[in-house]
């Protein structure tokens, strides 16, 4: 894939585009709702970034069309929001799928615990925030965070360790 | 020892532990927690991302950009064509203030003209006059086709235009015959001045000014005012052919002449309110018979 890419100067081929689209679509939503929330439509946010990947088509090489889409969907989010708290939403339908065997205390702790952690993940810087959940949520290994986010995989790593940490001293208590 | 956690937690999120750094990982005190941070993590999952839609929804948005980055230049192509329209009438309605008015009378019909600086136009049967009305202060011109008098108020430069030429005045009484076969000017009050050719005459009060087969002659007038204001035409050695042409702008008659000499000449006048009268006047001093027949008169030498 990277050997095709490299062979093809610009994005304005139509297979070009769409397979960069298959590849990095996902992970610029992603990288878009836990840095911002969804308050901010990352969808939205993802679709403005390819069509002005479209737009600038013949100035861009494949291989810079990842670090172009980041940082288009991060500016124009940025300049919509300014360091504004960003709350991140739990799914409640998760819990209802085993209502049935939870104890309305259980079901009550669970939504304590849940708020708190709500809370704790606003109160992450959004840099710590992202990493994390990209990690826990997302599944991704250090090194993919690190590419898309365009750091260290030492970084990522320092990121999610301290995000953790922070976490666990919010909710906890500890 | 708390390197070594770091260690292990660090591998435990990178999914990178061996069997053995995992037993020391989950005798961690704090084991529990981490597993129950990174578990409950997954509840705040962000929504769905579906990729084939949403390349969809760009490639349709490609699409409409398309088509609408053609509009908007239509839409300005539009705009630049509508501010031209605007700027060309504003220029049209300072510079030229095109409000053309004309007067035209029919055959044996006259009509009094009052032109914007109160000059009279008496416009005589079958003819024609058009002159920009709103142009009037700037520009006392107007165009002629036919036969009019005129009396001009004192003031700027008044100019008839015929298909002869140009009658310039300042301020003066004036009748202007520009007929298609033959072209007079004769002034009755002050002096006018006639462009035709190339060249320029200056007419005086009582004169007479003809043009006639391309030969110029002045002679005096005693009238002070036209004769087809008086309801009559006077004719000097004049063609039949231009008699009767005459004849036909005071009445609506055509007339059969295969038997008469158009060429002779006749020296005279008729008047315009009365047809059998008119007729007599002129049929009489050339010798010849009329005889009217339904809007036809026939004329035969006797």
């Amino acid at each position: 894939m990277k050997k095709a890419h490299s062979l093809v100067k610009n994005c304005c081929e139509k297979s070009v585009f769409s397979k960069l689209h298959q590849r990095y679509a996902k992970d610029l939503h992603d990288f878009i709702y836990y840095k911002f929330g969804e308050e901010h439509n990352p969808k939205d946010k993802v679709q403005e970034a390819f069509l002005k990947l479209w737009e600038n088509c013949k100035k861009i090489v494949p291989g810079k069309a990842k670090s172009y889409l980041f940082s288009v969907a991060n500016n124009t989010t940025l300049n919509v929001i300014k360091h504004k708290k960003v709350v991140l939403n739990y799914e409640l339908n998760f819990k209802q799928k085993n209502s049935d065997n939870q104890d309305p205390q259980f079901v009550l702790e669970e939504k304590e615990y849940l708020d708190k952690y709500q809370i704790a993940i606003s109160n992450l810087t959004e840099e710590k925030r992202v990493a994390f959940l990209l990690n826990r949520v997302e599944g991704k290994k250090h090194k993919e965070i690190a590419e898309i986010l365009g750091i260290s995989k030492k970084a990522v790593e320092k990121r999610i360790y301290t995000a953790l940490e922070q976490l666990r001293k919010e909710i906890e208590g500890i | 020892m708390n390197i070594k956690k770091e260690y292990l937690i660090n591998k435990w999120l990178n999914n990178e532990l061996t069997e053995e750094e995992l037993k020391a990982f989950k005798k961690l005190d704090d084991y529990d927690s981490y597993m129950k941070i990174s578990e409950k993590a997954k509840y705040f999952k962000c929504p769905d991302f579906n990729t084939n839609d949403s390349l969809k929804n760009i490639e349709s948005n490609i699409k409409a950009k398309k088509s609408s980055s053609y509009k908007i230049r239509y839409q300005y192509l539009a705009a630049v064509a509508a501010i031209l329209i605007v700027a060309f009438s504003i220029f049209k309605i300072f510079n030229n203030n095109s409000d053309i008015k004309t007067f035209k009378t029919e055959v044996a019909k006259t009509q009094t003209i009052n032109l914007p600086d109160n000059s009279i136009v008496n416009l005589s049967a079958n003819s024609l006059i058009s002159f920009d009305n709103s142009a009037w202060d700037t520009k006392r011109n107007l165009t002629l086709e036919g036969e009019a008098f005129f009396d001009v108020e004192k003031g700027k430069k008044f100019t008839v235009e015929t298909s002869y030429g140009k009658i310039q005045v300042l301020g003066t009484q004036f009748n202007v015959k520009a007929r298609k076969y033959g072209f007079e000017v004769a002034c009755y009050e002050g002096s006018v001045q006639i462009n035709v050719d190339d060249r320029i005459y200056v007419l005086e009060e009582k004169n007479h000014f003809t043009l006639k087969n391309k030969n110029i002659s002045k002679s005096k007038t005693v009238f002070k005012s036209p004769d087809w204001k008086r309801n009559s035409t006077i004719l000097k050695s004049t063609s039949l052919d231009v008699v009767l042409k005459e004849f036909k702008n005071y009445y609506d008659v055509d007339f059969e002449t295969s038997t008469v000499d158009m060429s002779r000449q006749y020296t005279g006048s008729f008047i315009h309110n009365d047809l059998e009268n008119a007729l007599k006047s002129i049929t009489l001093p050339l010798d010849l018979t009329y005889e009217i027949k339904k809007e036809k008169v026939v004329l035969k030498a006797k």
